[in-house]
């Protein structure tokens, strides 16, 4: 019971200080895919919010998808406020969620990285990285030619011809993403 | 045992298929979502709007081969013909009162109002989906499904793009 009242205790620590931890920099959303609705009469606001929630589900990854979903309140179709807020909050956050999912710097947490994940941060395949700096001659000091080079201390165990302890070079053992030593 | 299962085929059967189009790609998760309590020109424009949205070209040919446009003319005619609209909607408009002009003029209203709400959500979910999966949807003609570049499972992976969670070699 004493550790069932700690772990409870260390939620409510968690979603108390989680307020702090991530503001809406910049974006419409609160954390964990909250979003603002705006002052406006009580139907402008029951149709902003609705409106925002289908597109969160329609645009949204499934991260999104679990949490909204189609909204629209069909005693509300003679109501111009409502299906004017409901109109706002499908386009308003339709250009956000856009940009935190599906465009070109779009990541599934944007309230975390309000920039956006940038695909030029990704190294790639390192002997490719910056048009084959590494194949160019700029990299001799630490590949094979020399052989004292650098890069031929590793060959002891990934064995060259003759197979070794490693099947490759552990060096470029990040393959085809590129890291040092794996990592 | 092989009869529960029977029984639970039975259940599945009779429980979904009161979702239209419950077997088509989406229809289940889309027409599902249909809101409860609309009149009965509410919920017809929505499903035409939701089935005309998927047979766009926003959801890609492997859509458009189970949807198609939908709206009804006769219904958004500025003259309709009521006689035919009561003939052709038999079962989806028989809660409409067809000797109150002005029930009828809601339920036509109604269609019209929500069809393109619903052909918007529905086109949007078939393709933020296939984006999300950093997939283009195809357009007629082309190459419709690639078992080696389209894989299912690029729906369900948060890091198809750009994810940036501590831990997946993103940051």
């Amino acid at each position: 019971m004493k550790i069932l009242i700690r772990v409870l205790l260390l939620f409510l620590l968690v979603q108390v200080s989680g307020c702090k931890w991530f503001t809406s920099i910049g974006t419409p959303y609160f954390e964990w895919t909250n979003f603002k609705v705006p002052q406006g009469t009580p139907a402008f606001q029951a149709g902003y919010k609705d409106g925002c929630s289908t597109v969160l589900y329609s645009r949204g990854n499934v991260y999104y998808r679990t949490r909204y979903g189609y909204r629209y309140d069909p005693k509300m179709i003679g109501n111009p406020e409502y299906r004017f807020g409901h109109s706002k909050g499908y386009t308003w956050c339709f250009q956000q969620v856009i940009a935190g999912t599906s465009g070109p710097v779009g990541s599934f947490d944007k309230y975390l990285n309000p920039g956006g994940y940038d695909p030029t941060f990704d190294a790639g395949n390192i002997n490719d990285a910056w048009g084959g700096l590494f194949g160019t001659g700029l990299d001799a000091p630490i590949k094979a030619n020399p052989a004292n080079g650098f890069n031929a201390m590793f060959d002891v165990w990934s064995g060259g011809e003759g197979g070794g302890v490693f099947s490759a070079n552990p060096l470029w053992a990040g393959g085809s993403k590129g890291q040092f030593f794996g990592q | 045992m092989k009869k529960n299962i029977f029984v639970i085929f039975l259940i599945t059967v009779f429980t979904t298929s009161c979702v239209p189009n419950w077997y088509k790609p989406m229809g289940l998760t889309l027409f599902s979502q249909m809101p409860k309590g609309g009149s009965p020109g509410h919920d017809l424009g929505w499903i035409h709007g939701c089935q005309s949205g998927l047979g766009s070209q926003f959801a890609g040919a492997f859509y458009m081969s189970f949807y198609s446009w939908s709206k009804d003319a006769d219904i958004v005619s500025s003259n309709p013909d009521i006689a035919k609209i009561k003939m052709r909607y038999k079962k989806e408009l028989k809660k409409v009162n067809w000797n109150d002009p002005a029930d009828v003029k809601k339920n036509f209203n109604d269609y019209n109002t929500i069809f393109w709400g619903a052909h918007v959500f529905c086109r949007h979910s078939a393709l933020g989906i296939l984006q999300t999966a950093d997939m283009s949807p195809p357009l007629p003609g082309q190459e419709r499904y690639n078992p080696m570049g389209h894989s299912l499972g690029n729906i369900w992976k948060m890091n198809g793009k750009g994810d940036t969670r501590i831990g997946t070699g993103n940051w």
